[in-house]
C-alpha cells in the first residue's frame, strides 16, 4: 500500500484506531504480560524478577492442581457433548418442521434465552440446587422423592454432575443457531436427490447432514474447548471449587493463585500452560476435522 | 471487492468524517458517564473516599459526610457501599495498583497483612492529638481494649468503630415444646440436640461453603475451639524480655489463668515468636489437643442440617427462620435482622425466640477453660497512605467520625433504615435500641480469643487448604488423623510463605522494616 493510498483513506483508519488502540491495551498486552511473567516470581507488591522455569517446575508438585485435572477432563467431555449432540438434535427437529410459523416460533423460544447474561442462568441454578429451600428437592418432595434430597452443589458425589447438570436442557444457545444456520444452507438438489433415492432420515443425517455439518461442530467444539478450559466464574460463585476439590479446576486454581493468594508469577505460568493446552487441542481438532473432510 | 465500490469523494469515509465525529463525541462521552465514571468535578479542591462493605451504616455515613462538607466546604466526602462478596479482591487490585487511587478508609478487617507492607498509616500518633469536635485527645474517644486489641506490631492502625460477636439463637418454641431450657455445658446442649432430632427438627443449622470455614460460622466453632485448647500455649508466643515490641507494663508478670477469659486480653503476642513455634514443631496440629479438639467439632456436625457443605449462610438461616432449625450459631447483628425478619413474616409464622452463650465444654481429658468470644471490631476503618497531608485530612474526618455524636447518628440512621446494628459502639456516649441491649447480654463478659487456627496467620493459601481437608473431615470422608496429617503439613509449607510476606526476619528481638 502507498502513503497516498494510506492518506486517502486516513479516515477510516482514524476511526479503526482506537479499537486497535483498546484491543492492544487490554487484550494483547496482558496476554504478552503474562507470557512473560509466567517465568518470573511475582508476589503481591513486589516487583516481579526473573526465575527461569521454577513456576513450572512448582506446578508439576502441585497435589491441588493435579487433582483438579480430572475435574477439568469430565467437564470438558460434559461440555462438548451437551454442545456437539443435543443442539444438533434439536435443530434437526426444528429444521424439518413442516410449518414454517410453527418453526419460527419455537427458533425464536430455543434462542431468547441467550439474551440472558450467563451468570444469572449460574445463580438461578443455584437456587434450584440449594438444599434447603432449592426447587430441585422441594420438587422432589412434592412428589414423593424427598428420600431422593441432596445437597447436590455439597455432596462429593452429586457436586460435579450437578455442575455439569447447569443449563439443562443444554438445546439453547450459539450451537443450536450455527446448526441451523447449517441445516438451512445445505444444497436443496442433494436434499431433492436423497428424497428421490428413497433415503430415510437417519440415512440423510448420517450421509448428509453430518458430513455437511463437520465445519459448524468444528467450530463449535473449538469454542467450547476454549469456553470450558477458561471458564471458572459459574464455580467460583456456586461452589468455590468445593466441596473440598470436588469441582475445582486449573482456572479457578490460577484465579485463586493470583486473586487470593497474591502469587501472580506462578498464576501467570498457570495461565500459559491453560494456553498452550487450549492452543493444541484448537489445532487437533482443526487438523482431525480438515482430514476428514478431505477423506470425504 | 468489486472495482467501483471502493468509496468514493463526498461518501460516508470521506466527506462526512469530521461531521459524524462531532455528532458522535458527545454520545462517546455520555457512555463514559453512564459507565460509572466519576462526575464532573464539583469545584472542591480536597476529596477523601471511604469504601465500607458496612452497609447498614450508609445511611448514617451519608448523614456525617454530609456534615462534615458542612464544616469544610473545601471538603468532598464519597461514601461507597461495596458488596461483602469479591470486596477483599476488590481492595487488594486497587490498593496494590496505586496507592493514589484508591480509597482513603476501608474496611480493615478485609485485608490484613497491609500495614506491614508499608500500605496504610500508622494512626498512633494521631490517637495523641486534640479531637477538634470533641476537644478531648482522640484516643479519649476510643475503646482502649480494642484499640490495644488490633494493634500491630505496637502500632495503632486500626480504628475499630463497633463490637460484633456470636452466641446461639434458639426457636424458644421448639424449647418450650420439649421442655428445654437454654443448656449450661457443651455437652448438655448436644443431649438437647439428641432429643430435637427426634422431635424431627434440625437440632442445628450451619452454613458450611468455603466462605463459613474462612469468615463464617464453621470458621467461628473451630477458632473458639482452638482457642481454648490453646490457652497454655500462650506464654509461649508473648513478647519476651528483649524482644522489640516488648513492653512491660503489659507483659511484665503476666501469669496465665485459664479461668478469667480476659487474663491475656491485652497480652502483646510476638509474630515472630508464633511463626518461630510451628516452624520448630513447638505447636502441632496433629497433637492431642487437637485431635480432641477435632473430634469434638465433628460431633457436634452430627447434629447440623444433611449436606451443609452446600448450605450457604442465607440458606441456613431460612432453616431456622421457617421453623426447621430449632437452632444456630449466629454473630450479633442477626439480632436486628431476625426481628426485621420475623415483623415481615405471617403472624402464624412468627416463633419466639433467644440467645445463650456458647455453653462450656465439662468433659474432657485436659483442663480446657470456657470458650471465648471469637467477635472482635465488626466495623473497623484504617487509613491507606498516600501523602501528609492527606493523611491529616483524613485523620481529621475520622476524628469526626468517632465522636459520641457521630456513633449515635450510625446507630439512629441504621434504626430508621431497618438496618441491622453489628453490636454496641465502640465509641462512648452512644446509645444502643432497647431491645438490642437487652439480647446482646449472651454475647459479653467472655473474652476474645487470642491464639486460634484455621490456616496460619489468616494468610489466605493456608486457609484455602485447611478449608479443603476440614470439608473432607466434618463430612466424614477421611480421619481425625488423616485431617490434622494433611493441616499439620499445611502449617509447615505456609511458614516460608508467611515470613516473606510480613517481611519477619525470624528475630523476635528487632523490629522488622515493613513495605519492602
Amino acid at each position: 500500500m502507498t502513503l497516498r493510498a494510506l492518506w486517502r483513506s486516513r479516515y477510516s483508519y482514524l476511526f479503526l484506531l482506537p479499537t486497535f488502540l483498546f484491543l492492544g491495551l487490554f487484550n494483547y498486552i496482558p496476554a504478552f504480560s503474562g507470557l512473560y511473567h509466567a517465568f518470573t516470581e511475582w508476589e503481591t507488591s513486589s516487583t516481579a524478577h526473573l526465575n527461569g522455569l521454577e513456576n513450572f517446575r512448582r506446578m508439576a508438585q502441585d497435589e491441588f492442581l493435579r487433582l483438579s485435572l480430572a475435574n477439568q477432563f469430565w467437564l470438558l467431555l460434559a461440555s462438548l457433548l451437551k454442545t456437539l449432540i443435543v443442539p444438533l438434535m434439536v435443530a434437526e427437529m426444528l429444521f424439518h418442521l413442516r410449518s414454517s410459523r410453527l418453526q419460527q416460533i419455537l427458533r425464536t423460544l430455543f434462542l431468547t434465552p441467550m439474551i440472558v447474561p450467563g451468570m444469572v442462568g449460574v445463580l438461578l441454578w443455584g437456587f434450584i440446587y440449594d438444599p434447603n429451600i432449592g426447587l430441585l428437592n422441594n420438587a422432589l418432595t412434592a412428589v414423593g422423592l424427598g428420600s431422593w434430597n441432596r445437597a447436590w452443589l455439597g455432596d462429593w458425589h452429586t457436586a460435579l454432575p450437578a455442575v455439569i447438570g447447569i443449563g439443562f436442557p443444554w438445546a439453547g444457545g450459539l450451537a443450536l443457531l450455527l446448526y441451523l444456520a447449517g441445516l438451512m444452507a445445505l444444497p436443496v438438489d442433494l436434499l431433492a436427490a436423497s428424497s428421490v433415492d428413497g433415503a430415510t432420515f437417519w440415512q440423510r443425517f448420517w450421509a448428509i447432514d453430518i458430513p455437511l455439518l463437520r465445519g459448524q461442530m468444528k467450530t463449535i467444539a473449538v469454542l467450547t474447548i476454549i469456553g470450558t478450559l477458561q471458564d471458572f466464574g459459574s464455580l467460583l460463585v456456586l461452589t468455590g471449587g468445593g466441596p473440598g476439590l470436588a469441582t475445582h479446576v486449573p482456572a479457578l486454581h490460577m484465579y485463586f493463585q493470583a486473586f487470593r493468594f497474591g502469587h501472580y508469577g506462578y498464576a501467570s505460568a498457570i495461565g500459559f500452560v491453560l494456553f498452550l493446552v487450549t492452543l493444541t487441542f484448537t489445532i487437533a481438532n482443526m487438523r482431525f476435522v480438515t482430514a476428514n473432510e478431505e477423506i470425504a | 471487492m468489486l472495482p467501483n465500490s471502493r468509496p468514493r469523494k463526498g461518501h460516508l469515509f470521506s466527506g462526512m468524517p469530521l461531521k459524524l465525529l462531532v455528532i458522535l463525541l458527545p454520545l462517546f462521552v455520555f457512555m463514559g458517564d453512564s459507565q460509572g465514571q466519576p462526575p464532573a468535578s464539583s469545584g472542591k479542591r480536597q476529596q477523601i473516599t471511604i469504601a465500607t462493605v458496612s452497609s447498614n451504616y450508609r445511611e448514617g455515613l451519608l448523614k456525617l459526610a454530609h456534615e462534615y462538607e458542612v464544616l469544610h466546604p473545601e471538603v468532598e466526602v464519597r461514601v461507597q457501599v461495596q458488596p461483602t462478596n469479591g470486596y477483599e479482591t476488590w481492595l487488594r487490585t486497587q490498593i496494590g495498583a496505586s496507592s493514589d487511587t484508591a480509597p482513603d478508609i476501608y474496611n480493615a478487617n478485609y485485608a490484613l497483612g497491609f500495614y506491614e507492607r508499608g500500605l496504610l498509616v500508622n494512626l498512633t500518633p494521631y490517637l495523641e492529638q486534640t479531637n477538634p469536635y470533641t476537644h478531648k485527645t482522640w484516643k479519649q474517644n476510643l475503646d482502649a481494649q480494642f484499640l490495644e486489641k488490633y494493634k500491630i506490631g505496637g502500632d495503632v492502625a486500626i480504628i475499630p468503630l463497633d463490637f460484633i460477636e456470636i452466641a446461639f439463637f434458639y426457636n424458644k418454641d421448639v424449647f418450650a415444646k420439649l421442655g428445654l431450657q437454654p443448656p449450661k455445658t457443651w455437652e448438655e446442649m448436644l443431649s438437647q440436640a439428641e432429643r430435637i432430632r427426634k422431635a424431627g427438627y434440625i437440632p442445628f443449622a450451619v452454613p458450611g461453603d468455603a466462605d463459613s470455614y474462612w469468615s463464617g460460622t464453621v470458621g467461628w466453632i473451630f477458632r473458639f475451639f482452638t482457642d481454648a485448647y490453646l490457652r497454655d500455649t500462650v506464654p509461649l508466643v508473648m513478647s519476651s524480655p528483649g524482644d522489640w515490641d516488648y513492653n512491660p507494663r503489659v507483659n511484665d508478670g503476666f501469669h496465665l489463668d485459664v479461668t478469667s477469659p480476659y487474663n491475656d486480653a491485652t497480652l502483646i503476642m510476638n509474630p515472630e515468636r508464633l511463626i518461630k513455634a510451628i516452624r520448630d514443631k513447638q505447636i502441632r496440629m496433629d497433637s492431642p489437643r487437637f485431635h480432641e479438639a477435632y473430634t469434638k467439632i465433628a460431633e457436634f456436625a452430627s447434629y447440623w442440617q444433611r449436606g451443609f457443605n452446600g448450605t450457604n449462610a442465607n440458606s441456613a438461616y431460612q432453616l431456622f427462620l421457617t421453623r426447621k432449625a430449632a437452632m444456630m450459631l449466629h454473630a450479633s447483628p442477626t439480632i436486628s435482622q431476625l426481628e426485621k425478619d420475623q415483623s415481615d413474616l405471617f403472624k402464624e409464622d412468627r416463633f419466639n425466640w433467644g440467645v445463650f452463650s456458647v455453653p462450656p465444654l465439662t468433659q474432657s481429658q485436659f483442663h480446657i477453660p470456657p470458650f471465648r468470644g471469637v467477635g472482635g471490631a465488626g466495623a473497623m476503618w484504617s487509613v491507606v497512605k498516600k501523602n501528609d497531608a492527606q493523611t491529616q485530612l483524613v485523620a481529621d474526618f475520622l476524628m469526626f467520625t468517632t465522636t459520641p455524636h457521630a456513633a449515635q447518628t450510625l446507630v439512629e440512621e441504621a434504626v430508621k433504615a431497618r438496618q441491622s446494628i453489628n453490636g454496641p459502639l465502640l465509641i462512648p456516649g452512644a446509645k444502643m435500641p432497647e431491645t438490642m441491649a437487652r439480647h446482646f447480654n449472651a454475647f459479653t463478659n467472655r473474652g476474645f480469643e487470642k491464639l486460634s487456627f484455621r490456616g496460619l496467620a489468616d494468610e489466605q493459601e493456608s486457609v484455602w487448604k485447611w478449608t479443603v481437608w476440614a470439608q473432607q473431615y466434618l463430612d466424614g470422608r477421611i480421619t481425625t488423623d488423616t485431617c490434622l496429617q494433611h493441616y499439620q503439613e499445611t502449617m509447615q509449607e505456609a511458614v516460608p510463605r508467611v515470613v516473606r510476606q510480613m517481611n519477619y526476619d525470624m528475630n523476635p528481638r528487632t523490629r522488622d522494616k515493613v513495605g519492602k
